[in-house]
Parts: structure tokens; C-alpha cells; sequence
């Protein structure tokens, strides 16, 4: 005599059932945390020892005939009940044991009752608890499948053994049409539990639902007991026999042991061969008021809860990343195989000015996965604004208007919530911009601000619309050796240049490189209308876009900024292409030109002289120099230059009438 | 390219192949909702199960009735081919999930190029196209091979007219192959093509 034991369901829930579940929570359920009909599926067994019984939920697991319409022949169903608590406290708190004792008790009382005989997957009965976290869309569950124990444990008089021992082929190929037909003609509760009776004298086999099957008396007929049995194990029954047996046991008391039947057929393949036989010997069932039941299910051997992370699927911040990202991968793998995304994500980027090209460049940046953006502006939206640039809506101007920089990074994360976008409205200091001593504090605060800010990013985009706001951003980037790209709009053209770094070899200019005149006060003669830049709308766009397209250019030359400016013809490329010193384009002509300019010893903005002065004195030298910009043409000698030329012009006798220059230089 | 009319035509004919049904695949018609073809497969390949802690809820039940269960598992894959109405062809949706519980991208990738089962392919290009979406009839999110060259591709075998050819079976010889689905011979007829 030996203990028969038995496998137990291992659940397995279709990701599909947690977005019903969470569907229904947020709209059915919501606080209602009343329990709720579920149906189960599992398989017969035989296939697969590693997948033995399983039991499924799928996204039809609310409706009965949901679930019915969707299972095969191969496929069993068991009923369920689902609590689903509204806290992790709840959950936590649930009282398993009185659970679990509380199901066992109806499994126990349709035994007795005999309304299993109806419907037998009433002993299958199970119970789920779960918890649904759904910011992080992660599912905690355990489920109880409630075996009854008897007052003694279910023992064997002898062990298993496949069907073969008993029914030679044919009789195996008889009873395996015998259950086809059986499945078809009746109800699918009736196809879990059935009762094959062998008549011995005509070697039929012919199979009945416990509902119509009578105890016959007669000697020649062998009856049994037969379920779909979930197990794959060669010694182990599944868990259904436990209910089973005792159920049959108290149904047809007069016998003391009883003959199952496992049936575990291969679906599809026409095979019972791995089905067993299994002799019980007679148990009974305990007083209601001691009935014991065990159940819960174990992982890792441990009674504990399942936790389902379904975050990677549901939440649709990471649908968006991992699409985003797709995206730039598809580029990579069919066109341009030595992408390096990692290094674009990685680039943080600063855009000081966050108008018409810092929409624009943004938008840019972000499209080639660079989300580390930070704005610089100091003004407000205003009603001109979303029509050309493309970060800010009309609600934006309301009530005064949005502060610009934390408007524009609101809209980057709206765009792609995770970009890392930041704003600070500062003033810019600027040269020959004069203020009051009272405001010198707050100058020096602003310049603090911009330096540190300057420091902790890669790359510094000057996209102003004045000349002179690019100079404390040129001198700092330059003194902290960043990259800088420039972008200026005229109105029908544009300009487009990386800025030159100290340690270059053949160090390119900066937007300072190019003139003989320090930076002055250019807006004192600007009309009314805002002072806004006068353009061509669509200068903007190409210019931000060719912005973003330099600095991509520049990253993937193994000299990063340090690459020499291509110009036509040249064999000084990166793995895009050309990577140029200055795109001049013009609207009028739609044509763009590509220009090289080397650094310049008198720069006013980029220079050793300037770069060593700002070193030696910080602030008190820009407070300076924001109050008299001719400082830096005397640190620079450029003044000694303007001086000579001015001579010799006036040797030459030549007046100069028109000296306005390019609104872009 | 394929109509959906035409689709739903070729997804019937192919799982009326025998050695098709032997396979697996199911026809699915969901209410008002499209139609899909629908196969899954089993690793044999053992993988650990993966479980998250939740200690402070464990418990003892003693059950000398039970046999211990067992801590390895399978991955199951479940494939589904539905329509593509923007690009007016098949494509191939994927889950790849260890009792219920889903791998991710790299998981995927790296089980069904490294994974020992014979059916699996050995290598690996395709993948790299494999993205999360919408299943266009379930609503629910599965990885799915782009299908952005799939119309191209399925031209350079057949310039004739694609309403003649089993045009499932003949997309799922080319795709299927990334995934290690083999589409049984005598679901293509050769005259046809």
C-alpha cells in the first residue's frame, strides 16, 4: 500500500487576461472589490513534462462564454472565483487559510449534495487573490486550488501504469473514438469527468456522463473512473483526482478500491498511449466542521504570490521609447550602420534662446534621440509666436504669456515624456547692455548660472537673435572648452558655424572671428514691433535643421569637434559626410554655401587675450565689459587696427557711406 | 500587396492543409473585430522560473499528498499573422512568455537565436526589426517583424497576379524561416505559382 501523489496546477495567465483585468478595474470594477466569476482552462497531460499541468487563464476569463467559445476539444474548464483587493495591505491581509477552507467547503458540499454529478468541474473549483498595481502595471496574484483531505491520505494497493498494460491498441483506439464522439455529443462540463465501463464479454467500450451513468452490478463489466488528466509525470496523477476520488468515493460507497482512468492525450495527435491507470483504495471524508484542505499555490516550492511585471508591455511611456528608438535603430541596421545612438542620447545639449530655431532645434535633436535638452530664455510667449515656432500653442500667449524656456520644455515632455528637458529664465548679460550698480548682483547672478550651466552640458547652442547676447555664451564655452554651434538668421538667410575650441589643431573662428568691431548694442534702432527678427518663415526651420545636422556630423568623426572643416572637394569627411566650418545659405537663391574661417588672435569673444583676462578676473572683467564694450577692442588692439585702417582709408580718401553690416554677422 | 478580402481567403485555404492543422495553427475570427491565423510552440529547452520575492507572505503548507513542483519551465511561443492595412500585407506577431509571465526583446532575440530546439533558426538578422505594436485585432501589445519590404520581396517571386497564389503560405516560406517557421510543402501548390 503506498501514498499516492498527486501534481498540482502550476498557473500560467495569459498577459492578454491583465489587460481585461486592468480594463475592467478602471472601468467596471473600480472600487468594487466584490468577488467575481473566472473560468479556467487546462490541458490533458503527456506531452510535455515540463509544461505538465498547467492551468491557463486567457483574456476570456470573465465570461463563461467567452472561455467555452474558445476551447478546444483538448481543452478542460474549471470555474473560479477572483478577489481582486484594492491595496497591497488588503491583499497582504487576506486571511489564506479561511480562504481556502471556505472553497474547499463548497467543493465539499457539492460532494455530498451530489451536485458534482451535474457538473463535475465543480471539484476543480479554484479561487484567485490578486492585486493590480496599475501605475507600474505590475499584477501580484495567487491562486488556491483546494484539495480536500480525508481522514486518511489517499493510498494505492498498487502503483500506476500506462494504458498499455491494460487495453491492448485496439482497445486504446476504441476508447479513443468512444471519447471523441463523447466530447461532441455532450456539454463541456461533462468532458473532464466521465465513466468508461469495459464489457468485458463483447470487448466494448462504452463511456458515460456521471449525470447518466447507473452503477451496473453486472460481473462482466469493469468500470472506470476516468478525468482528463492535466499531469505529464509517469508516476503522478494531477490534482483533480484528489477531489475525484473522494467524490467517488462517497458517490459509490460499496467498493474499496476504485480503477482510474488518467487520460492524457497529445491534442492533435491522435495518441492516448501515455494515460494511466491508478487503483485508489476507499477514503472518507472527515465531518464537515473538521475538513481539512490544502492548496495554495507554490513557486519554487514555497507557498508565496506570483508577481506579473507587466510594465514593459502596458505602459505606454516605454511603447513610445522602445518605437522611438526602433526608429533610429531602422536607420542604423539599412542605412548607416555606425550610428551611435548611445552618444547622441548621451549629449547634453544647452540651447540659449528658445525662439523660432530653439523650437526648431529641439525638435531636431529630439528626433535623432538626443533627449537632454535644456532652454535658456528670458521672455514670454507672445501671440506672434506659434505660428513660427513650433514648441508653443495659442494657450501658451494667455494671460500674459508662458514663461518661454519652461513652456518649451513642458512641450519637449509632452512630445516625449522622457526627455529630459530643463528650462532658466535668465537675462543674458551683454557688452555694451550698461545697467545700474543696484543691478549688479543680479548680473553676476545670471552670469553664475549660465557658467555652471555651460560647464555641465556637452554642446551650447547660441540661437539669439542678437549678436551681442552670443558673447558672454561664446567666451564661457570657449573658456570651458564645449562645443558651440551657432545659428543667426538674417531675413532671407542664414548662417550655420561650429565654433572653434582651444586645443584644436588649425583651430577654427568663432561667430566673433569675423568681425573688427566689439560686440555693441544692435536693438537701440529696431523698430517697435517687438523687436522681433524679421525673416522669411522657412529660414528658421532649415537653418535649426542644419544646426542639429552638423553637430550629428561632427559627433561621428573620430575627431568629434575637433574634425577639419570640409569644404568642397575635400577628403576631410566623418562617416556622414561633410562637416563643415559655416553653412551660409540664402533663401533668395536656395542655395547654401560652405565657408572656412580659422580663428582669429583679435577675436573679441574666442581670443587668448580675452580667454586669459576672463580667466584671471571673472566676474569684475564682464562687468566691465558689459558696461563698455570697447574694452575688449583695446585688450584685443583692435582699436589700434581700426585706427590703421582708418588711416589708411583716409589716405585713400575713400568714404565709406554704407558700413551697415550683415544682420547675420 | 494583398486585400484583406483576399488575406482572409488565403488564411482560410492554408489552414484547410492537413499538414498545416498538424502544426497547430488555428483560424481566428474575432466579433467584428478581423481575423488572425494563430500557431504556438514549445521550447523543449529548460528555463529557469523567474520569481519575484514576496517574502513576508510566505507560508508552510504541509501536504505530503503532493508531489514538489518542478522550478524549470519552457518558453512558449505564441505566433500570430494577421493583416497590415497600411501596408496591405501580412505580418508576423509575436509572445514570447515562461508560464504566462513575457520575455522581453532581448530575451526573444537571444531564445531564438541561441535556443537549442531544432525548429528555432540559428540565425539572426531579421530580428533586429522586432518592435512592440498593437495587435491590429486583439488591441493588445506583441512584438511583430516590420513588414515595411514585405510587398517587395514577395515580387521578386511571383510578378503574376498575387489574388492566384497561396499568398499566406507563400509569405510565411519567407518569414517564417526568421522565426523558425516552416510552412509544409504541399501547402504550395507549384502550378499556382
Amino acid at each position: 500500500m503506498s501514498l499516492v501523489q498527486f501534481e498540482s496546477f502550476t498557473s500560467s495567465v495569459d498577459p492578454d487576461y491583465w489587460y481585461e483585468l486592468e480594463n475592467k478595474k478602471l472601468t467596471e470594477f473600480k472600487l468594487d472589490n466584490t468577488e467575481r466569476d473566472i473560468y479556467a482552462t487546462y490541458n490533458t497531460g503527456g506531452e510535455h513534462e515540463q509544461v505538465s499541468s498547467r492551468i491557463r487563464l486567457s483574456r476570456g476569463a470573465f465570461n463563461k462564454q467567452d472561455t467555452f467559445n474558445t476551447m478546444s476539444v483538448y481543452d478542460f474548464s474549471s470555474p473560479g472565483t477572483l478577489l481582486n483587493s484594492n491595496t497591497m495591505e488588503d491583499f497582504k491581509n487576506l486571511d489564506k487559510k479561511a480562504i481556502i477552507k471556505e472553497v474547499a467547503k463548497k467543493i465539499y458540499d457539492s460532494i455530498v449534495s451530489g451536485d458534482w454529478i451535474n457538473d463535475p468541474t465543480l471539484l476543480t473549483r479554484f479561487y484567485l487573490i490578486s492585486y493590480a498595481e496599475l501605475k507600474q502595471h505590475v499584477f501580484y496574484h495567487w491562486f488556491a486550488f483546494p484539495a480536500i483531505t480525508p481522514t486518511q491520505a489517499l493510498t494505492s494497493p498498487t502503483s500506476s501504469h500506462l494504458i498499455g498494460k491494460t487495453f491492448n491498441e485496439e482497445q486504446v483506439e476504441q476508447l479513443r473514438v468512444a471519447y471523441d464522439m463523447y466530447r461532441t455529443d455532450n456539454h463541456i462540463r461533462d468532458r473532464s469527468f466521465f465513466v468508461v465501463v469495459h464489457n468485458q464479454t463483447s470487448n466494448t467500450l462504452t463511456i458515460n456522463s456521471f449525470s447518466s451513468y447507473k452503477e451496473e452490478q453486472s460481473s462482466d463489466s469493469k468500470v472506470y473512473f476516468a478525468f482528463a488528466d492535466p499531469s505529464s509525470l509517469e508516476s503522478h496523477p494531477g490534482w483533480p483526482l484528489r477531489n475525484f476520488s473522494l467524490a467517488v468515493s462517497h458517490r459509490f460507497p460499496t467498493h474499496s478500491v476504485y480503477t482510474f482512468l488518467c487520460i492524457r492525450e497529445i491534442p492533435n495527435k491522435r495518441d492516448l498511449s501515455r494515460s494511466l491507470f491508478i487503483d485508489i483504495n476507499q477514503a472518507t471524508l472527515s465531518d464537515p466542521s473538521k475538513m481539512v484542505a490544502v492548496g495554495w499555490e507554490k513557486t519554487l516550492n514555497k507557498s508565496r504570490p506570483k508577481i506579473a511585471d507587466m510594465g514593459q508591455m502596458m505602459d505606454p511611456i516605454k511603447l513610445a521609447e522602445s518605437s522611438v528608438r526602433l526608429n533610429l535603430e531602422l536607420m542604423k541596421w539599412r542605412m548607416f550602420p555606425s550610428l551611435d545612438l548611445n552618444k547622441l542620447s548621451n549629449t547634453k545639449c544647452l540651447l540659449v534662446g528658445a525662439g523660432t530655431l530653439g523650437c526648431h532645434v529641439a525638435r531636431n535633436l529630439m528626433a535623432w534621440g538626443c533627449f537632454n535638452i535644456t532652454f535658456i530664455d528670458r521672455t514670454k510667449v507672445s501671440f506672434s509666436n506659434p505660428v513660427r515656432q513650433p514648441l508653443y500653442e495659442y494657450v501658451d500667449c494667455l494671460n500674459g504669456g508662458a514663461n518661454k524656456a519652461q513652456c518649451a520644455a513642458d512641450h519637449v515632455k509632452k512630445i516625449y515624456p522622457n526627455a529630459n528637458a530643463n528650462a532658466y529664465s535668465l537675462d543674458i548679460p551683454m557688452p555694451g547692455h550698461p545697467y545700474d550698480d543696484s543691478h549688479k548682483e543680479a548680473v553676476q547672478s545670471h552670469y553664475e548660472q549660465m557658467n555652471e550651466l555651460i560647464k555641465s552640458h556637452d554642446v551650447i547652442y547660441l540661437l539669439t537673435d542678437t549678436r551681442e547676447s552670443r558673447w558672454l555664451p561664446t567666451l564661457l564655452a570657449t573658456a570651458n572648452d564645449k562645443i558651440v554651434i551657432n545659428a543667426a538668421l538674417g531675413f532671407d538667410s542664414y548662417l550655420v558655424m561650429r565654433h572653434g575650441q582651444p586645443n584644436h589643431t588649425n583651430r577654427l573662428g568663432c561667430y566673433f572671428c569675423f568681425d573688427v568691431v566689439a560686440p555693441v548694442d544692435s536693438t537701440k534702432d529696431r523698430t517697435l514691433d517687438q523687436q522681433c527678427t524679421v525673416t522669411r518663415p522657412g529660414v528658421s526651420a532649415v537653418a535649426g535643421s542644419l544646426a542639429v545636422e552638423l553637430l550629428v556630423a561632427m559627433l561621428h568623426h573620430k575627431l568629434e569637434s575637433n574634425a577639419p572643416a570640409s569644404i568642397v572637394g575635400s577628403q576631410d569627411q566623418g562617416e556622414l559626410g561633410f562637416i563643415p566650418h559655416q553653412i551660409r545659405g540664402s533663401m533668395s537663391n536656395f542655395q547654401n554655401a560652405l565657408m572656412t574661417g580659422s580663428a582669429y588672435n583679435q577675436c573679441t569673444a574666442c581670443s587668448d587675450a580675452i580667454v586669459k583676462e576672463y580667466k584671471k578676473n571673472g566676474f569684475d572683467f564682464l562687468h566691465k565689459v558689459f558696461n563698455r564694450s570697447k574694452l575688449l577692442e583695446e585688450l584685443t588692439g583692435l582699436d589700434q587696427l581700426q585706427q590703421k585702417t582708418q588711416g589708411m582709408l583716409d589716405e585713400m580718401e575713400f568714404i565709406d557711406e554704407d558700413d551697415e553690416e550683415y544682420q547675420f554677422m | 500587396m494583398i486585400s484583406l478580402d483576399h488575406f482572409e481567403k488565403s488564411c482560410r485555404d492554408f489552414v484547410s492543409n492537413q499538414d498545416v492543422q498538424l502544426q497547430g495553427w488555428k483560424f481566428c475570427v474575432v466579433d467584428g473585430g478581423g481575423v488572425y491565423l494563430n500557431v504556438v510552440k514549445r521550447c523543449d529547452t529548460r528555463v529557469e522560473v523567474n520569481v519575484k520575492e514576496c517574502e513576508e507572505l510566505e507560508f508552510e503548507e504541509h501536504d505530503p499528498s503532493a508531489v514538489a513542483v518542478s522550478n524549470t519551465s519552457v518558453i512558449e511561443f505564441d505566433f500570430h499573422i494577421a493583416y497590415h492595412k497600411i501596408f496591405k500585407v501580412p505580418f508576423l506577431l509575436l509572445r514570447a512568455t515562461v508560464d504566462g509571465i513575457q520575455l522581453g526583446q532581448q530575451d526573444i532575440i537571444q531564445h531564438l537565436s541561441e535556443g537549442k530546439d531544432d525548429w528555432l533558426p540559428k540565425e539572426l538578422n531579421h530580428y533586429t526589426f522586432l518592435t512592440q505594436g498593437e495587435h491590429p485585432v486583439l488591441g493588445t501589445i506583441y512584438f511583430y517583424l516590420h513588414p515595411c519590404q514585405t510587398a517587395e520581396l514577395i515580387t521578386t517571386v511571383t510578378d503574376r497576379d498575387f489574388e492566384r497564389i497561396d499568398y499566406v503560405a507563400v509569405w510565411l516560406s519567407f518569414f517564417g524561416r526568421a522565426v523558425g517557421l516552416h510552412v509544409p510543402m504541399s501547402s504550395i501548390s507549384n502550378k499556382k505559382i
